[in-house]
């Protein structure tokens, strides 16, 4: 950020401070701190997983089928003898990583999507926003849903689907901030200078309009993590025999009444990474918003 | 944040309140009745017509409501039907029947030799459209009607298996009158002979049969006459498999029928409940071995597999015990049934391994897959939605990974499936279910003739299989020799590896203790709805 811009503008305060502000204010949330423990616990028993448990989460032990909770098998086994507890662990990796992959490809279109809009407006502002709202015509699992429909079942479609998905959100609240950050007087200083449109785009508007985005990353990722385990419980996510929460469900939902144990836990681990990245976005939307500045 | 939700924390006790009205709120027993019982099973086709659908409802249900010529007892044998006898000619191309004289349809027309030949000729006509009866029909030549109640029908060539299609309820009498005047609408309108009459059919919700006041003809099989017991069948379909368990056990349902093995084990717990099993005959579940694609065109690879896998503790795990381990391409409880293949494949992964390493199978790298030429083993198999091909595809995954095979598995469409398998893409492909006899149950899915068209994915090329199963299907009187040359077939079958069977079907049937006198027939998997009753009656 050119500091010299930013100062000689009346309303936009020093980015410096407003990210020193918005961390402090973001540690000294105990939600937000439990809920960012229990996001890096996740993280690192996804990474080491494999240090974590005994058991491969693929090999089957018919023999010990459908075994209850035990100092052996944490969680218990499923039907054809797979030890729960590793693949538990192992699922969070493909589920953790399709929700932040399909956040980032939705962050990536609906940011740019959102800056081209907002920039240049007009009929550029109006085929961009028509075609958003045409997406924002159907509810984002339908959409999602019916993407899976034209590209086939599998992680990355699941990827691309849920993250297409998500566009439209991002790509109106970027937009409705560059309209604003465009008026400002050091967009019309640094037009002045002769910077062309993507380097304003990118030095002078971009930085300015991504906290509330950081915002939507963080409150979006439960959404993009709930659908992607969604889409794998209708079977069109994760690939046989990959190991994924939503498809675990999936195969222990006969088995509910005989053998709750095979969904309870991947159950549970599903509600605690999106109860915790939802708690999260909120504590982050209070933490940089400006009106609740002491 | 949490402070946000404190609106809600009052009506948390009316959340605990409602709930518990819901639970206990008593919804109208079908119990209450005591002449109707009430039933649930799989969600049949929009039209449930015995010559159009494939679907098991047509025997569960609509054998209540028709009738056929034949029946088989419990021991297979051919007892008369509604014709009282028939004879076979001596080159076993024709075949007299004398009806019987007493039998009028339900919706009052009589059945005669006109009835019969409409039936014969309707299926003829149905063509592709039947997907059932049609197949089940040999190549008529000709039907003559004798007299009101002798007819004989002549065939091109000679068919074994005749009677035995004939027994089904796929080939069963329907009424020609209703059929004319209702056309396209026939399956709301439908008219047999049976004990039961139609009387409702909601598609994809319930189905129900009121009693045959006038029935008066009921075949030897059973053990009385006249009217059946019940006056009311309801039949209410329970598409999602695992909530029939929980509706037998609330007592909203007296039968619950294709109940899942692990539900099974927990109704059997319950001691005003009995768990019933049907074995069925016909084809058991297997996975093709594609005899023309790399890796499984080496039938060194196609035996290891054979080896590696485990099926008996698959089967134990997944099905809970309740099926039988398959052996071979025909479940064991189906006539001509090859028990030597019992044992021909012992779970070896010393003597996989060691034909892997013959073929030239070898972990060169030490990543546990093997290779040969630079190329890994990977062997390429299609995963379908039904016969929990999931549980047993991922069970296989690991049991062959352990002997270096690396198992591909992609979920497919039962359309591209078929396509997948005619076109010769994937190394295994599940298969089950189908067909009742030696007759429907191999040549379909093993003759050459069906590799590019029809089910033989194994694609299979050998003269002397082909010649067994023509030759066969045209015995009409020498049973003993039939059955040895399908057990040749079933045997030439295995010992080519051409397929990894599974296990047999078995139908589980959840029934309440006051239900008396319901038996599945393994043979057509005829249920005794006539001799059903309630135990206060």
């Amino acid at each position: 950020m050119d500091r010299t811009m930013a100062d000689s503008s009346e309303t936009v305060a020093n980015p410096q401070s407003l990210t020193r502000i918005a961390l402090i204010r973001l540690l000294e949330d105990r939600i937000a701190l439990s809920c960012i423990g229990v996001l890096l616990l996740f993280f690192f028993l996804a990474v080491g997983a494999a240090y974590l448990t005994p058991y491969d989460p693929y090999h089957a032990s018919p023999e010990e089928s459908l075994l209850p909770p035990s100092w052996s098998h944490l969680m218990g086994t499923d039907l054809i003898g797979r030890d729960v507890f590793s693949r538990v662990l192992f699922g969070a990796r493909i589920s953790m990583l399709i929700g932040f992959i399909s956040v980032g490809i939705s962050a990536t279109i609906g940011v740019t999507l959102g800056l081209i809009a907002g920039y240049y407006g007009r009929f550029v502002d109006t085929i961009i926003m028509r075609f958003i709202d045409t997406l924002m015509a159907f509810p984002g699992i339908l959409l999602a849903l019916t993407i899976i429909a034209l590209l086939g079942p599998g992680i990355l479609n699941v990827m691309i689907a849920v993250g297409i998905g998500g566009v439209p959100s991002y790509a109106r609240l970027v937009r409705g901030s560059t309209l604003s950050i465009k008026e400002e007087v050091y967009i019309d200083a640094a037009r002045s200078v002769g910077a062309r449109d993507w380097r304003i785009m990118r030095d002078h508007i971009l930085p300015n309009a991504f906290p509330p985005v950081l915002v939507l990353i963080s409150m979006s990722y439960g959404w993009a993590f709930l659908s992607a385990a969604s889409l794998s419980f209708l079977g069109l996510g994760a690939e046989s025999p990959a190991v994924e929460w939503g498809a675990m469900l999936n195969d222990s939902r006969a088995l509910l009444w005989v053998a709750p144990w095979t969904a309870i836990f991947p159950g549970i681990a599903i509600m605690c990474v999106v109860l915790s990245t939802n708690l999260l976005g909120d504590s982050l939307r209070d933490a940089i918003d400006p009106r609740l500045r002491q | 944040m949490l402070k946000k939700l404190g609106f809600a924390v009052p009506l948390l006790p009316l959340l605990v309140v409602c709930t518990i009205l819901v639970a206990c709120s008593t919804e109208r027993s079908p119990l209450d009745d005591s002449n109707s019982i009430v039933l649930s099973s799989n969600k049949p086709g929009v039209r449930l017509d015995p010559h159009l659908d494939v679907k098991w409802e047509v025997l569960y249900i609509l054998s209540a409501v028709y009738e056929t010529l034949v029946y088989q007892d419990a021991g297979g044998n051919f007892v008369p039907g509604l014709a009282t006898e028939w004879i076979v000619g001596d080159d076993g191309k024709s075949y007299a029947f004398t009806l019987r004289e007493d039998v009028r349809f339900h919706d009052g027309s009589p059945f005669n030799a006109e009835v019969v030949k409409f039936n014969i000729e309707r299926i003829q006509s149905l063509g592709p459209r039947s997907l059932k009866a049609r197949s089940l029909l040999p190549d008529v030549k000709s039907i003559e009607i004798l007299d009101e109640y002798n007819i004989r029908i002549d065939l091109n060539e000679p068919n074994g298996f005749f009677l035995f299609g004939l027994s089904l309820p796929y080939l069963s009498m329907v009424s020609p009158t209703a059929v004319q005047t209702w056309g396209d609408e026939y399956h709301q309108h439908q008219s047999g002979t049976g004990p039961f009459m139609f009387e409702e059919y909601l598609v994809g919700d319930r189905y129900t049969l009121v009693r045959n006041p006038n029935y008066d003809w009921a075949p030897q099989i059973y053990n009385h006459d006249g009217p059946a017991y019940l006056e009311k069948i309801t039949w209410h379909f329970l598409a999602e498999p695992s909530t029939r368990a929980p509706a037998l056990l609330a007592g909203d349902v007296d039968v619950a029928v294709d109940l899942l093995p692990t539900d099974a084990q927990y109704v059997m717990d319950s001691p005003e409940h009995t768990v019933s099993i049907a074995n069925l005959t016909g084809q058991p579940a297997f996975w093709y071995l594609n005899t023309q694609l790399a890796p499984t065109n080496d039938i060194r690879v196609r035996r290891a597999i054979l080896h590696g896998a485990d099926m008996q503790i698959a089967v134990t795990a997944i099905k809970r015990g309740f099926n039988r381990v398959s052996h071979g391409p025909m479940a064991s409880v189906t006539p001509d049934y090859a028990s030597q293949l019992e044992g021909m494949y012992p779970h070896d992964p010393e003597l996989a391994i060691s034909l892997l390493e013959q073929a030239g199978w070898l972990d060169t790298d030490g990543d546990g897959t093997r290779e040969k030429d630079g190329m890994p083993l990977v062997v390429l198999m299609s995963m379908v939605n039904w016969g929990q091909s999931r549980e047993f595809s991922e069970l296989l995954y690991s049991q062959l990974k352990a002997i270096g095979i690396e198992l591909q598995i992609e979920m497919m469409d039962y359309g591209v499936q078929v396509e997948a398998g005619q076109r010769g893409r994937k190394n295994m492909l599940f298969m089950g279910g189908s067909g009742h006899s030696a007759f429907d149950t191999l040549k379909p899915f093993f003759h050459s003739d069906n590799a590019e068209q029809g089910f033989a994915w194994a694609k299979y090329q050998d003269p002397e299989l082909d010649r067994l199963l023509d030759e066969a299907a045209l015995l009409t009187g020498d049973v003993g020799k039939r059955t040895e040359m399908y057990e040749q077939a079933q045997t030439l079958i295995m010992e080519q590896a051409l397929i990894l069977p599974i296990y047999d079907y078995a139908l589980l049937i959840g029934v309440s203790n006051r239900v008396k006198g319901l038996e599945w027939r393994s043979v057509g998997l005829v249920p005794t709805f006539y001799e059903m009753y309630l135990e206060n009656q």
